[in-house]
């Protein structure tokens, strides 16, 4: 950015309010005339604070607001971050439950084996997986919120 | 008569509680917002009592009467479906806010032409569901007073229209979460009661063994209906006084409302339909029969799994959580709430099995979880028992389709209606006196539904409601949220192949009549294992090919970026006041 | 057939267990160097809200330390031309101010860098064998030095002599902004004012009075209700998005009705009844709160006693708001003109242009009053509306 180019006249329009306020340059308001060395100190100011705001980084969560292709690069990792999780979650607990039924179609073994007087088979189907769904559910729902709580620590700082 | 009085109370009970629960009146002395908001164990007990339908209660343990422990597996995927929701779906879509179905298609894809669609399949998947919940009302009085089965699915119909319309309980979170604590009551209880008496599980063999049912005593059957019944071995009978001996192997059919007397020790005939089946066959998890065959038992646990997060009642609640961070806690505790409550279904079917076995010949295997407390333990604490177990039905089958009657209302009164007037906009009390009227005509066809379909089973009915819900809202909500490329038109021909697929299977099944011995009739009668994966490649087919240029990022930005993060709210937006202390120019 | 099934079923019991110990036990994910890098960076940035406000002792304290974790140094302070603003290190004490501004002071041009080293220090153990001297420079004049100590005179390397410099220009830029930033301090007042035109002056004043009738019979309370005050007023000031929920806007009401309180005591009786369902409704920003100021002012103020009630319905879809006041009421044509902004109820008109902008014509503000019998008007929101969103 040159260092004598006038401010833009127009802000983009989703900027926050915050930086629709950059003040167009402000003159001495005392009443009297400006004198060359004010006006000149003024020129070099605007020159100084036109220069200085491009340096002024936006920070993430601004970008994240306005939905710039910047803001989208964080949301994206943490996207890709929470389905990961989710899907681990999903393989976590559906290789066991997903293979059940056919280990239980082709074992009848299990059926002939007797626990407590009730067919180990039955054992299987009704007492293991409401603790393993509970278990994952909570493991999940822990680390989907160190998740969110990273991000948010990534995008403050 | 005790059974009815219970039922009274809690229809009564919950209507109070509706009326009592909105007056939380306080002065502002010791008023905070922050602490009327619903806590994460409410809300998962709101969520789960208004989950817990007939189905539940009622319908597998009716199921598992009736073709054996593979029954199990849909209260395993009942509760599994609210895993793949809190995996998938629950804190990104309380983050996009959106209340109904509807709101959230036509918010996310941007697209106003597409809701229609999502209305229709709102008002198909409520429809389903709704149908087996009057089925079991009518099943349920029809056990508790004798009284014809339409007469119940007429009373219960009117009650919940009535409840709606008025605008009782509906919608208020407290009143669901007391009444999922009374059917967890009402059907653990008797349970435990009857395992204690009996010293765990009578009759073994019939359960677990080589031995088919057979009467525990003298058991005296009058038939609704005239019925063929199948004898699975040579078994001697008396009809209406006259005995009748009959070969293993043969059907006979039975005549309706003469008392039919079954001896002790006798094998009970079987009502044509049913696969008669020694304990060793019924107790097999998978494969016992044609009807637990494993492609049956795959399709219907991706029809629970994954229907869950499409059922139209459940996303109404998750908005009563404060933030993402809390839905995905309220769903972690509506997994072991529901766990909790899956637990005791099983011990009817069992028990069922031993001390009803009439029941697989009258044909209301559905009814097991209301007669059995009688039936076993004969006397007052029997009938106490019954009572609960018919007061719990009845709160199941309240909440259930009050929940589904409010959106099937909403919907209609809200998308249908002003599309048919052609109007934009219509004032609040237009509004109002449109859902009543909604209520009221969407309770109609149901209703008439489930005077037809009687004979089907409840779990298979709720099944095909899930199978519906899997393969369109479940593709749609895991390709919208995850998935930036998801177009309208993507998602619109997804659900609309799943939903014709689904339901033109069901249908077929239906009018070609129970086969389901061939892979393909398994398919016909739960068809999720085809219909779900055919919507998910045709949606992001028909999405990759699209012209539209789909960028969902803004609705991303909503559904994932966590709360608190100064996109709300932040210290230091607040940089216009005081800080900026006076200084010298 | 039981070879394929057990390695089926034990593939999936493997996958099983191995995604359950990664669900258990989260992999590191950064390695040591990015997150060096990310803290040095981290400190960088920290220091900059800080020195926005200018040089000061405070906003040196709060930067010295994030100052001396970039340079590395022993030690890090911060001079202005008068005095040591800041010391960042542990064990120095037997050095006194003094002696580093001293050592400051030794630093003779503006714009260089200067290193000091061999600084012989009697106290035992004492580690510090050199400095570096880095000027402060903000439009040309200097007006500080950045001071960074280090041990060993031989062992200080170019590398920490020129994050000396780098980090002390970037000081210094910070400065020359917060010096333009202070220039635009009018601005802000000046939009200040128009905020404060979104609270009614007739409020403001009242609340204020009623505050100062409190200093001295109980000072606590009156201290308790200035906070009160400012926290009322910082919402209705914060800027960003014109929705919030309705918790937010509640939370709002509630302080607003404290500071009514005040004055009133209990001749102001408040009854809300709010369904939980509904906190999370979205709403504009402050269009509850005129309506409950218009219930107190129209229901209590000219009696001089009242009641207000504030309801909040679940109706479906949708959310209706109620605030009822058992004050003077109004006829039908009084009503209208308000809500077709005809009136000179500015609040409420304001309100309803703004539901309805948002909400569309189906929704809005409803009044229901008889004059003589008391006010009820009636809100009522959609729960949900597509780029409504309280962010």
């Amino acid at each position: 950015m040159s260092a004598e180019r006038e401010p833009p006249p127009r802000t983009p329009p989703r900027r926050s309010r915050r930086q629709e306020l950059w003040p167009p340059p402000l003159r001495a308001g005392r009443g009297e005339r400006a004198s060359r060395a004010e006006l000149r100190a003024g020129r070099q100011e605007r020159a100084t604070r036109t220069e200085l705001r491009a340096l002024r980084l936006r920070s993430p969560r601004q970008e994240l607001a306005d939905s710039t292709a910047h803001g989208e690069v964080y949301l994206r990792r943490l996207r890709r971050a929470q389905l990961q999780l989710s899907l681990l979650a999903l393989v976590a607990f559906g290789a066991v439950f997903g293979v059940m039924p056919v280990a239980l179609y082709l074992l009848p073994q299990l059926h002939g084996a007797h626990l407590l007087g009730v067919p180990v088979a039955v054992w299987i189907l009704i007492v293991p997986m409401p603790p393993v769904f509970i278990a994952i559910g909570w493991l999940y729902a822990r680390r989907a919120d160190a998740l969110d709580a990273a991000f948010r620590e990534l995008v403050e700082k | 008569m005790i059974a009815l009085a219970a039922i009274g109370a809690v229809t009564l009970g919950t209507l109070g509680l509706g009326a009592w629960g909105v007056r939380f009146v306080r002065t502002t002395s010791d008023l905070l917002v922050a602490s009327r908001a619903v806590t994460a164990w409410w809300n998962a007990a709101a969520i789960s009592g208004e989950y817990l339908s007939a189905a539940s209660f009622l319908g597998i343990a009716g199921l598992e009467l009736q073709l054996g422990a593979s029954a199990l597996w849909q209260s395993l995927g009942f509760t599994a479906g609210y895993l793949a929701l809190l995996l998938f779906v629950a804190a990104p879509l309380r983050r996009f806010g959106s209340y109904t179905i509807p709101d959230f298609v036509e918010a996310r894809l941007n697209r106003s032409w597409i809701r229609p669609l999502a209305s229709a399949i709102v008002i198909l998947i409520s429809g389903f569901y709704l149908v087996p919940q009057l089925k079991a009302a009518g099943l349920a009085l029809q056990v508790v007073t004798a009284a014809p089965y339409w007469v119940g699915v007429a009373a219960v119909a009117a009650i919940v229209t009535i409840n709606v319309a008025i605008g009782g309980m509906r919608g208020i979170t407290y009143v669901q979460a007391v009444q999922f604590w009374i059917k967890v009551f009402a059907i653990s209880v008797p349970a435990c009661v009857l395992l204690i008496h009996f010293g765990g599980l009578p009759g073994r063999a019939a359960l677990f063994g080589d031995q088919l049912p057979r009467a525990p005593h003298t058991l005296v059957v009058r038939l609704p209906a005239a019925t063929r019944a199948q004898f699975p071995q040579t078994a001697t009978i008396e009809i209406g006084g006259r005995d009748l001996t009959v070969a293993g192997g043969t059907v006979r059919t039975l005549p309706a409302r003469v008392p039919i007397v079954i001896g002790r020790g006798t094998v009970v005939p079987v009502a044509e339909g049913t696969t008669p089946q020694t304990g060793a066959t019924w107790s097999r998890a998978v494969g016992g029969t044609s009807e637990s065959s494993p492609v049956l038992v795959y399709s219907l646990l991706i029809a629970t799994f994954l229907g869950t997060m499409g059922l139209p009642h459940i996303l109404v609640r998750f908005y009563t959580n404060p933030d993402g961070h809390a839905a995905r806690h309220t769903t972690v505790r509506v997994l072991s709430l529901l766990g909790l409550f899956y637990t005791f279904p099983a011990v009817y079917g069992a028990l069922g099995r031993v001390l009803t076995p009439q029941l697989y010949l009258t044909g209301q295997a559905d009814s097991v979880v209301l007669e059995l407390p009688r039936a076993a333990w004969p006397g007052t604490v029997g009938t106490l028992l019954g009572a609960l177990t018919a007061a719990g039905a009845f709160a199941a089958f309240l909440s259930t389709s009050s929940g589904l009657l409010v959106s099937l209302a909403g919907t209609i009164s809200h998308d249908v209606w002003p599309r048919l007037r052609r109007e934009r906009q219509a004032g609040m009390s237009v509004r109002r006196l449109r859902f009543r009227v909604a209520a009221i005509v969407a309770m109609v066809a149901p209703a008439l539904l489930a005077l037809v379909a009687r004979s089907i089973d409840i779990a298979i009915l709720v099944g095909w409601a899930f199978a519906i819900a899997a393969s369109t809202f479940c593709p749609m909500f895991l390709l919208g949220i995850w998935w930036t490329g998801l177009s309208a038109r993507g998602a619109a021909a997804g659900m609309v192949a799943g939903a014709t697929i689904a339901t033109a299977s069901i249908f077929t099944g239906l009018t070609l009549g129970g086969g389901q011995a061939t892979i393909i009739g398994a398919l016909l009668a739960q068809p999720a294992l085809v219909s779900v994966p055919i919507a998910f490649v045709v949606m992001v087919g028909v999405s990759l090919r699209d012209r539209e240029s789909v960028r969902g990022s803004d609705a991303m930005l909503a559904l994932h970026a966590p709360e608190g993060l100064g996109l709300r709210l932040a210290e230091d937006d607040l940089d216009v006041p005081a800080e900026v202390a006076p200084r010298r120019m | 057939m039981e070879v394929i099934l057990g390695v089926l079923v034990g593939w999936a019991t493997a996958a099983s267990a191995i995604a359950a110990l990664r669900l258990i036990r989260p992999p590191r994910v950064i390695s040591s160097e990015q997150r060096a890098m990310q803290e040095a960076l981290h400190a960088a940035t920290a220091t900059l809200p800080h020195l926005r406000q200018g040089l000061s002792a405070e906003s040196a304290a709060r930067t010295v330390g994030h100052l001396r974790t970039l340079t590395q140094a022993l030690a890090v302070a911060l001079v202005d031309r008068e005095r040591v603003l800041a010391f960042a290190g542990d064990g120095f004490e037997h050095h006194a101010d003094a002696e580093w501004l001293e050592l400051a002071g030794r630093a003779t041009r503006d714009d260089r860098l200067q290193v000091e080293s061999r600084i012989a220090c009697s106290h035992p153990g004492c580690p510090i064998a050199s400095a570096v001297l880095a000027p402060l420079v903000v439009r040309g004049e200097r007006v500080g030095t950045l001071l960074a100590l280090f041990a060993g005179a031989w062992r200080l390397t170019p590398e920490e002599t020129r994050t000396v410099g780098d980090v002390a220009s970037l000081v210094s830029a910070e400065l020359a902004l917060a010096e333009l930033e202070a220039q635009s301090e009018r601005l802000a007042r000046a939009e200040l004012q128009a905020l404060r035109a979104q609270i009614s002056p007739h409020f403001v004043y009242n609340a204020l009075a009623a505050i100062a009738g409190y200093i001295h019979s109980s000072p606590e309370e009156a201290r308790e209700l200035l906070t009160e005050f400012a926290e009322f007023t910082r919402y209705a000031f914060r800027g960003r998005s014109p929705y919030v929920t309705l918790a937010d806007e509640l939370n709002y009401v509630e302080k607003y009705l404290r500071l009514e309180r005040a004055r009133f005591g209990d001749r102001l009786e408040v009854r809300l009844q709010v369904a939980p369902e509904v906190l999370n409704a979205v709403l504009p920003m402050l269009s509850l709160q005129p309506l409950v100021e218009n219930a107190v002012r129209h229901g209590v103020e000219r009696r001089g006693r009242g009641r207000v009630e504030i309801i909040g319905r679940d109706i479906d879809a949708d959310v209706e708001l109620q605030v009822y006041d058992d004050g003077v009421g109004m006829d039908n044509d009084r009503a209208a003109e308000i809500l077709s902004g005809r009136g000179s109820g500015v609040g409420l008109t304001n309100v309803q242009a703004r539901l309805q902008a948002a909400f569309g014509p189906a929704y809005g503000l409803e009044i229901d009053s008889t004059p003589g019998r008391g006010t009820t008007v009636t809100m009522t929101l959609p729960k949900f509306r597509a780029g409504v969103r309280a962010a």
